[in-house]
C-alpha cells in the first residue's frame, strides 16, 4: 500500500483533534481508509460513542432512578428516568401512546408513534411535563426549549413485543432465538439533538465533561429508552396476568437492545461535517497504529485476542439479514474469521510486532468486513493506549471558517492537485459519474437521492458532491489567469465559495473527505450509514435496501441499575458460553 | 415559543439559497444571521427583508458589482483600473461617503461583506449605499480574526433623520453605543458604513441563545424562501428517493 498521503502530514490546524501521535506511527493512508466500500465495513469498537458513554457513566459513579411511572395497564402514559452525575442530572421523559397497527411506520413521513421521548436538562416539574406532553408527541411539528436536549420516538417490534409480553404474562421467559432474531422491543425512527425543533443548541452543553465526544446526550437518551421498553413490557405482562406474570431474568433482559431505523436523512451527515469525520476516523486510525506498533506480546494478550475472536464469531453467527449483498458479506466474514483462527492455530503470533503482522496478513488475505473487524478487535486489547483518544472525537462547528482569499489562482490549483487529485481524475462527462442528485423533498424536508437524468430535480441539488464540485472549481480555475488573486476569482465565481471553503477547511485533515464520488450511479448510501452507525456503536447492521438500514444499539449492555456491578466493555461482545443459542434464519 | 440559533442558521442558509444565492454565499448569510441574533440584533428580519427586496435577477455578477462599489467610489478610474489600482484609489478615500452622492443602486450587504472579508487590505474600509446595513457587521467581525483582540468602530449614515450611529464590533460581539444608534442599526433599510480600527473598549454583552418569538413573521418569510430549495414530491420520488418498498413493521 502506498504510504505517501497526508495521513502523516504534520501541519497542524486549529480545528484538528487533539490526538497526539508519535512521529514513527504509521497511520493507514486516506486513500485506503476513506473509501465507501471500506467505510461501509466498519464495526463498533471501544471508541464507539455508546462504549465511551457507558465507560464514563460507570467511572463517574452515576446513579439512576425511575422517577415517575404513570403507565396504564394497556401501556399508555408518562414515565421518567433520571440520571444523576457528579454535577448535573438529566431526565428522559417518555410518553407511551396507543398506536393502531395501521398507523405504525418507520418512515419520516409518519405522524404517530408507539412512544415519544425527550431528554430534559435537569429535573422536570409537573408544569414541564404538562408543557412537553403537548409538544413531544408531535415530534417535528412541536416546539422544544433550551431545557430539552434531545427529541426522539420509537415504534414497537409488534411481533416480539407481543411474544415477550405473552411469555412473561404466562410466567415464562421468552424464546431466546426469537429475541436474537429481532434484537429489540422498540426501534427509534429518529433521534434529534443539537438545536433541532427548538431544543438546546450544542453550544449550550458541549463544554460539559459528561458530554465530551460525539452524540452523548442522544445516546444517553437511547440507553434510557431501552430500559423504558423493558419496563413497559414487564408492566404490561404484570397487568395482563397479575397472578402468573414474571419478570425477565437479567441475562435474557440484556439481550434486548434498542433498534434504530435510519434512512437517507443520516447519509449527508458525513459530508456536512468533514472536520468531525476526520476526528472520528483519525482517533480510530491512531488507535490502530498504536496497537500495530506494539513490539512484543505475552500469553495474556494472545489469550485475550483468541477469546475475543471466538466471541465475535458468535456475534457473526447471530447476524442474519435479508439483504443479499450484505448476507454474502456476513458469510464471507464468518469464513474469514475461521481462517484467521486457523492461521493463528497453525502459525501462532509473530515474535516481532505481532499485531502489525496479523493486520498485514489480513489485509492481503481477507475481505474488508474481516479486516475492519480485526481493527476493532485489536483496538479492544489495549484500553490504556486507546481510550484517551475518545476525547478528541468532537469539534466546534459553530463558527464558519473564513475563506483566505489572499492567495492566487495558481496556488489554489496546486492545493487541489495535492489534496483532491482523486476527485479531479474522475471523468464527470460520463453520465454514470453524475447519475444521482441529492435533494430535499418538500414533503417532509428530508434528504433524498434522485436520478439526474430521469427526474426533474437538478435545480434542487444539495451541495453533497465534493468530488464533482472540486473538479468544476478546478476547471474554472484553469480558465483564469494564474497570477489572478483568489479574491478576484471568487468575485467572478461565487458559486465556488462552498468548495473553496471546504478545501481550505479540510486540506490538512487526512480523513475529512470520503474519497469516492457521492453522486455516482453505483454509490451505495448504506455505506455512509454503516460508517456513522459503527461510530455510534451499532451492531446487527441490517440493510433494508441500498438506502435504509436497521441496527441495534446497546444490545448486551448493562442496564442503569447494573452499571455499578458490570463492566460494559466486557459485555460488548457476547460471552463465550452463549454459542448454544446460535440461530440462523 | 422560541428558536435555537442552530436551526435559525440552517434556515437562513436555505432561505438565501432559495432566493438565488450560491450555496457558499448562502452559508455566509446563515453565519451572519446567527452572529447577529447571538448579539441580540434582528438578523432574521434583516435577511428576510433583504431577500424580499432583492430579486434574484439582481444577483447576476453581484460579486463584481459589490467589489466595484467598494473600490470605485472615488468615481474616476473605475472602469479601466486594475484591481490593485482600485484598491490604491480606495485608500485615498478618507471619510464616510454620504449615500446621496452615488448613482449606484443599493448593494447587497452580504456580497459587500464578502468583498471586504476577501480583500483584507481594503482601506479605509468604507461602503456605498447598502440595503440592510446591519448584515455587514458580521463580516466586519470576520476581519477582527486577522489580528487577535482587534476591534472596529462602524458608523452608519442614512438619509433619514437619524444621526450617524456607531457600534463597536469584535470577533464575537457588537456593542451599540446608545439607544438611538440601536434604533438606527436595527431599523435602517438602507445606509452606508465606515469602519475603522478602534481601541475603544466596550462591555461585552451576554450572548443570546435563542431567537425570540417576535421574529416569527420574519421566520415565516425565510421559510417561504427556504421552501424553494425543496423538490416537490412525486409518487416516484416518494418510492425511489427514500429507499424501499419493504414493510416497516416486524
Amino acid at each position: 500500500m502506498a504510504d505517501t498521503d497526508t495521513a502523516n502530514n504534520s501541519i497542524a490546524d486549529s480545528s484538528r483533534s487533539a490526538n497526539v501521535k508519535t512521529p514513527e506511527l504509521h497511520l493507514r493512508p486516506s486513500d485506503t481508509v476513506m473509501r465507501l466500500s471500506r467505510m461501509g465495513a466498519f464495526h463498533q469498537s471501544r471508541l464507539s460513542f455508546i462504549r465511551v458513554l457507558l465507560r464514563k457513566l460507570k467511572q463517574e459513579n452515576w446513579t439512576f432512578e425511575r422517577s415517575r411511572w404513570q403507565i396504564t395497564a394497556n401501556g399508555t402514559g408518562v414515565a421518567t428516568y433520571t440520571a444523576h452525575g457528579p454535577e448535573r442530572s438529566y431526565t428522559l421523559i417518555a410518553f407511551a401512546h396507543d398506536l393502531p397497527d395501521e398507523a405504525r411506520s418507520d418512515r419520516v413521513i409518519a405522524e404517530a408513534w408507539d412512544a415519544t421521548f425527550t431528554l430534559f436538562d435537569g429535573l422536570p416539574t409537573d408544569e414541564d411535563i404538562e408543557r412537553l406532553m403537548q409538544q413531544v408527541p408531535l415530534q417535528e411539528a412541536g416546539r422544544l426549549s433550551d431545557s430539552e436536549l434531545v427529541l426522539s420516538r420509537a415504534n414497537r417490534s409488534v411481533r416480539l413485543f407481543e411474544s415477550v409480553c405473552d411469555a412473561l404474562a404466562n410466567g415464562r421467559q421468552p424464546d431466546i432465538d426469537e429475541i436474537e432474531a429481532v434484537g429489540y422491543l422498540m426501534r427509534t425512527t429518529a433521534v434529534y439533538g443539537s438545536g433541532k425543533f427548538g431544543a438546546a443548541d450544542r453550544s449550550r452543553w458541549a463544554e460539559r465533561p459528561e458530554f465530551k465526544g460525539s452524540f452523548q446526550p442522544e445516546l444517553l437518551s437511547v440507553w434510557l429508552i431501552r430500559t423504558f421498553t423493558l419496563d413497559l413490557v414487564e408492566h404490561m405482562a404484570q397487568a395482563r396476568a397479575p397472578e402468573s406474570a414474571t419478570r425477565l431474568v437479567p441475562e435474557i433482559r440484556r439481550r434486548f437492545g434498542v433498534g434504530n431505523s435510519t434512512g437517507l436523512g443520516m447519509a449527508p451527515f458525513l459530508l456536512n461535517h468533514p472536520v468531525l469525520l476526520n476526528n472520528w476516523i483519525e482517533a480510530r486510525e491512531t488507535a490502530l497504529a498504536r496497537v500495530r506498533d506494539v513490539n512484543t506480546i505475552g500469553q495474556r494478550e494472545k489469550e485475550k485476542f483468541l477469546d475475543l475472536l471466538s466471541r465475535v464469531q458468535i456475534n457473526v453467527s447471530h447476524w442474519s439479514v435479508d439483504h443479499q449483498q450484505q448476507m454474502q458479506k456476513i458469510n464471507d466474514l464468518a469464513k474469514d474469521l475461521d481462517r484467521m483462527q486457523q492461521q493463528l492455530k497453525q502459525h501462532g503470533f509473530a515474535d516481532d510486532k505481532p499485531w502489525d503482522d496479523l493486520y498485514r496478513w489480513a489485509e492481503s488475505m481477507l475481505s474488508l468486513e474481516a479486516q475492519e473487524q480485526l481493527v476493532s478487535l485489536l483496538i479492544e486489547l489495549y484500553p490504556q493506549k486507546v481510550d484517551e483518544l475518545a476525547s478528541g472525537m468532537c469539534c466546534d462547528e459553530n463558527t464558519i471558517s473564513k475563506i483566505d482569499a489572499t492567495g492566487t489562482v495558481a496556488e489554489l490549483k496546486t492545493a487541489i492537485r495535492q489534496h483532491y487529485l482523486w476527485a479531479i481524475e474522475n471523468n464527470f462527462e460520463r453520465k454514470a459519474s453524475i447519475a444521482r442528485v441529492w435533494y430535499v423533498s418538500a414533503e417532509k424536508l428530508e434528504p433524498r437521492l434522485g436520478e439526474r437524468f430521469e427526474e426533474d430535480i437538478e435545480p434542487y441539488e444539495q451541495p453533497l458532491s465534493p468530488a464533482r464540485d472540486i473538479a468544476r472549481l478546478y476547471d474554472d480555475l484553469g480558465k483564469a489567469a494564474d497570477d489572478s488573486s483568489l479574491a478576484a476569482f471568487l468575485m467572478q465565481h461565487p458559486e465556488h465559495r462552498h468548495s473553496v471553503r471546504r478545501l481550505q477547511t479540510v486540506q490538512y485533515l487526512p480523513y475529512a473527505e470520503i474519497r469516492d464520488n457521492t453522486i455516482a450511479a453505483e454509490m451505495l448510501p448504506i455505506d455512509m450509514l454503516r460508517c456513522k452507525l459503527s461510530f455510534f456503536g451499532a451492531t446487527r447492521f441490517d440493510p433494508r435496501s441500498d438506502r435504509w438500514v436497521r441496527i441495534t444499539l446497546f444490545k448486551d449492555a448493562p442496564f442503569p441499575d447494573e452499571l455499578a456491578l458490570l463492566d460494559p466493555d466486557e459485555l460488548a461482545y457476547p460471552p463465550a458460553n452463549s454459542a448454544q443459542t446460535v440461530s440462523r434464519h | 415559543m422560541s428558536w435555537s440559533l442552530g436551526e435559525i442558521q440552517a434556515l437562513a442558509v436555505k432561505a438565501a439559497r432559495g432566493a438565488g444565492l450560491s450555496w457558499g454565499v448562502a452559508e455566509e448569510a446563515g453565519y451572519a444571521v446567527r452572529w447577529l441574533q447571538a448579539n441580540g440584533a434582528p438578523g432574521v428580519t434583516a435577511l428576510a427583508n433583504l431577500l424580499q427586496d432583492f430579486g434574484s435577477a439582481e444577483y447576476a455578477n453581484i460579486g463584481q458589482r459589490a467589489f466595484d462599489s467598494c473600490t470605485s467610489y472615488a468615481g474616476s478610474e473605475a472602469d479601466s483600473a486594475t484591481e490593485t489600482e482600485k484598491v490604491q484609489a480606495n485608500t485615498r478615500l478618507s471619510s464616510c461617503p454620504a449615500p446621496t452622492t452615488t448613482s449606484l443602486p443599493p448593494m447587497c450587504p452580504v456580497h459587500t461583506g464578502l468583498v471586504l472579508s476577501d480583500y483584507e487590505s481594503l482601506q479605509p474600509r468604507s461602503s456605498v449605499l447598502l440595503r440592510q446595513p446591519l448584515l455587514l457587521l458580521p463580516f466586519v467581525s470576520q476581519l477582527t480574526r486577522l489580528e487577535r483582540g482587534s476591534q472596529f468602530l462602524v458608523t452608519l449614515s442614512t438619509s433619514s433623520s437619524h444621526a450617524p450611529a456607531s457600534v463597536v464590533v469584535g470577533n464575537e460581539s457588537m456593542t451599540l453605543l446608545d439607544d438611538s444608534s440601536k434604533t438606527c442599526w436595527y431599523q435602517s433599510e438602507q445606509g452606508s458604513c465606515l469602519y475603522q480600527p478602534t481601541t475603544q473598549t466596550q462591555p461585552i454583552q451576554k450572548p443570546a441563545s435563542r431567537v425570540p418569538n417576535k421574529e416569527q413573521a420574519s421566520i415565516t418569510k425565510l421559510e417561504w424562501f427556504a421552501h424553494k430549495t425543496y423538490a416537490p414530491a412525486t409518487e416516484e420520488s416518494r418510492r425511489k428517493g427514500a429507499g424501499s418498498e419493504l414493510t416497516d413493521n416486524d
